[in-house]
């Protein structure tokens, strides 16, 4: 194949790659594999695009070939770390994170990726020390905002929340990640009216996306008229509450020897309480037409 | 720069497993069905795979069991009459503080709880184990006070 061809299609796919439009990249990914199934960095590429269909192992099968074939080593065991993390192997992520930090130390989204995963495993302090070093190497990386912005969401830390979020905002590579970013935040904050909003925009921009669409019809589930009871209960502090809250005023009453009423708020506390546990199997019946 | 080196030391101990949880409000319904035992059986789990210190762990613990044997007490008070109160009274009581038991568990885990839902998202099933523990624990309880109405 001629040096010109190859040049672009490696354009044709960064184009793609750019726009999180993995899977049509893949035919291009294909054909550069058939004239040279041995190169690294087509190999490499290959890889991505099996990491966006969550097949981690023959993702990093790819790369393990593209590595043995002479690929950057940062950047492959960076890769490699990335789907063992993904897989819940969290020992052999950090293996592989640590491989790629020691040939070059100075990687802000590897520094990043690894404090992330501390926070997954529960070493708090070091992931905040990782997470540091990443934002001073490099602070503009989208990437490494994202891993902050999610640890302090992770931690519920207001302050630095909104502090990053703004941050994630300004250097986001495009429109969708702003507006996940946006929509997360209001998600984790359980103002779920507002997130529906950035999240109909993301979907507008991005139809095909299936999280979206998951997490849309999740939150058109828990606004349903039929579970209004549930959410009023919650926002009074939970069922726990609202128990004790019933439990006492029962007491009180009987105690002031109203009887009648007390009789009266049993049944209705009954009622709720009893409806609030059936309204997932209403919702299921009548809004989903199936059990 | 003077600690730079130790982050880069390994730190994750083979066959590491992320958090784990069930939904904790939930946890809500099995105190006040099951009482104490299943409480403190599903809510000392949930709490060790959110890695809760196990200091906090034990405190829940006993204050469950504490719960339990005061319950036992008073029924061993009742039966022998030394102390005049009727089973209603105590039962309520028993279940108010089966829920308060489990806001104490409530409080332990949010945090850890809000961490686990933020990174992972997942929830484990809590409908069987928890039918299965309620069944236990309501039999045990039975059995225990039968022993001390004896």
């Amino acid at each position: 194949m001629c040096e010109e061809q190859y040049a672009n299609d490696r354009k044709m796919i960064e184009h793609y790659f750019s726009m999180d439009r993995y899977e049509d990249a893949r035919p291009i990914i294909e054909n550069l594999l058939l004239s040279d199934p041995q190169d690294p960095e087509t190999l490499y590429l290959m890889g991505v695009v099996y990491l966006s269909r969550e097949q981690y192992t023959e993702a990093r099968e790819l790369v393990q070939e593209a590595l043995r074939n002479g690929y950057n080593p940062e950047y492959a065991f960076f890769f490699i770390g990335l789907t063992y993390q993904e897989q819940k192997m969290y020992a052999e992520a950090e293996d592989a994170y640590l491989r790629s930090l020691e040939i070059n130390p100075n990687q802000a989204n590897v520094n990043a990726a690894y404090g992330y995963l501390m926070l997954l495993t529960g070493h708090d302090e070091k992931a905040i020390k990782l997470l540091d070093e990443a934002i001073r190497i490099d602070p503009d990386d989208s990437a490494v905002n994202d891993y902050v912005y999610r640890f302090y969401l992770a931690k519920n830390d207001g302050s630095n929340q909104a502090q990053y979020l703004q941050r994630t905002m300004e250097i986001a590579r495009n429109e969708q990640e702003k507006l996940i970013n946006i929509a997360v935040y209001h998600l984790v904050k359980e103002d779920t009216k507002t997130a529906e909003e950035y999240l109909r925009q993301l979907y507008l921009l991005d139809p095909t996306n299936k999280h979206v669409l998951e997490v849309l019809e999740e939150i058109n589930r828990t606004n349903h008229m039929l579970f209004l009871p549930n959410r009023l209960i919650d926002k009074i502090g939970g069922p726990a509450v609202f128990y004790i809250g019933f439990i006492i005023l029962v007491l009180v009453l009987t105690w002031a020897d109203i009887n009648s009423i007390a009789i009266v708020i049993l049944a209705l506390y009954l009622i709720t309480a009893g409806y609030t546990w059936l309204a997932p199997l209403l919702y299921r019946l009548f809004v989903k037409g199936k059990i | 720069m003077d600690n730079t080196e130790s982050i880069y030391e390994k730190s994750v101990v083979p066959n590491t497993m992320g958090t784990k949880s069930f939904n904790i409000d939930n946890l809500f319904l099995v105190a006040f069905f099951g009482g104490v035992i299943p409480m403190v059986v599903l809510g000392a789990k949930n709490a060790k795979w959110l890695n809760i210190s196990k200091k906090l762990i034990y405190m829940l613990i006993i204050f469950g069991a504490a719960l339990l044997v005061t319950k036992l007490v008073f029924v061993a008070m009742i039966t022998s009459g030394s102390l005049d109160l009727d089973n209603t009274t105590l039962n309520i009581s028993y279940r108010v503080g089966s829920v308060l038991l489990f806001i104490a568990f409530k409080l332990v885990l949010n945090k850890a709880f809000h961490q686990h839902m933020v990174v992972c998202g997942k929830m484990e099933a809590l409908l069987k184990p928890a039918l299965i523990w309620i069944v236990v624990g309501i039999v045990v309880e039975f059995v225990l006070v039968v022993a001390v109405s004896m």
